[in-house]
């Protein structure tokens, strides 16, 4: 995949194609890619995907499309270490309101694959008008 | 991999939005000098603090920003609505 996409930044480069037909290019053969790990199954998700869609029939609705790399947030995660005792109390309190009872300082990389595996696809609906995905690939 | 080059479309009214490819490798050299002085500066103030037990946390703290710098490769952000788009993705 390295060697396609230094090509199609080299055909950019020398002006064999403009930044649009770049763009699509990067992007199905990252789409090529995500397609194939799904098929073979065996292949650890390498990003979280975030996906606001609204419902269909609504136009103009808001839309986001964000992909996290999960070691991002492994090494991210890394930092809630850091984060002071007594902010710490405060922050688990404010999330416990929220109804989230989680401990992001004491969570392990065990912890996350298992969120990984469990988030396999995860679908909301809010407010009947946005449909919000959350999943691995 | 830490990414190479930064994909920014901006928006213009009417039109088709602008897209940009920042080469970050060349930002990235740049800062390698920059980079290494504050390291150094980390690994000296680490020293000092030791005893204290701050230093322990600075000197785990310089491969913590590694990380996360060298696993910003992959990430793509793109927001929008009707007025407004934001998107951003490092390659």
């Amino acid at each position: 995949m390295k060697d396609e996409r230094k090509k199609i930044l080299e055909m950019l480069a020398s002006g064999k194609i403009n930044t649009d037909e770049a763009e699509r290019l990067l992007n199905a053969l990252e789409d090529n890619l995500a397609g194939e790990n799904n098929r073979s199954g065996t292949v650890r998700p390498k990003y979280l995907r975030i996906l606001v869609e609204p419902k269909a029939g609504i136009q103009n609705g808001e839309r986001v499309n964000v992909r996290v790399p999960i070691n991002l947030i492994r090494a991210g995660l890394k930092w809630a270490s850091f984060i002071p005792k007594h902010s710490q109390g405060k922050v688990g309190d404010a999330l416990k309101e929220k109804g989230i009872d989680l401990d992001f300082s004491k969570m392990t990389p065990d912890d996350l694959d298992e969120l990984i595996v469990n988030l396999n696809d995860l679908q909301v609906e809010v407010d009947g008008d946005e449909v919000v995905r959350v999943f691995c690939e | 991999m830490i990414p190479m080059i930064l994909q920014l479309k901006i928006p213009r009214t009417g039109k088709p939005p602008v897209n940009l490819y920042l080469p970050l490798f060349f930002i990235w050299l740049l800062l390698l000098p920059f980079a290494l002085l504050v390291v150094l500066l980390m690994l000296i103030v680490s020293g000092l603090t030791w005893t204290t037990g701050h230093g322990r946390t600075i000197l785990f703290m310089i491969p913590m920003i590694g990380a996360l710098l060298w696993n910003l490769g992959g990430l793509r952000i793109d927001v929008k609505d009707r007025k407004s788009q934001i998107y951003m993705s490092f390659w």
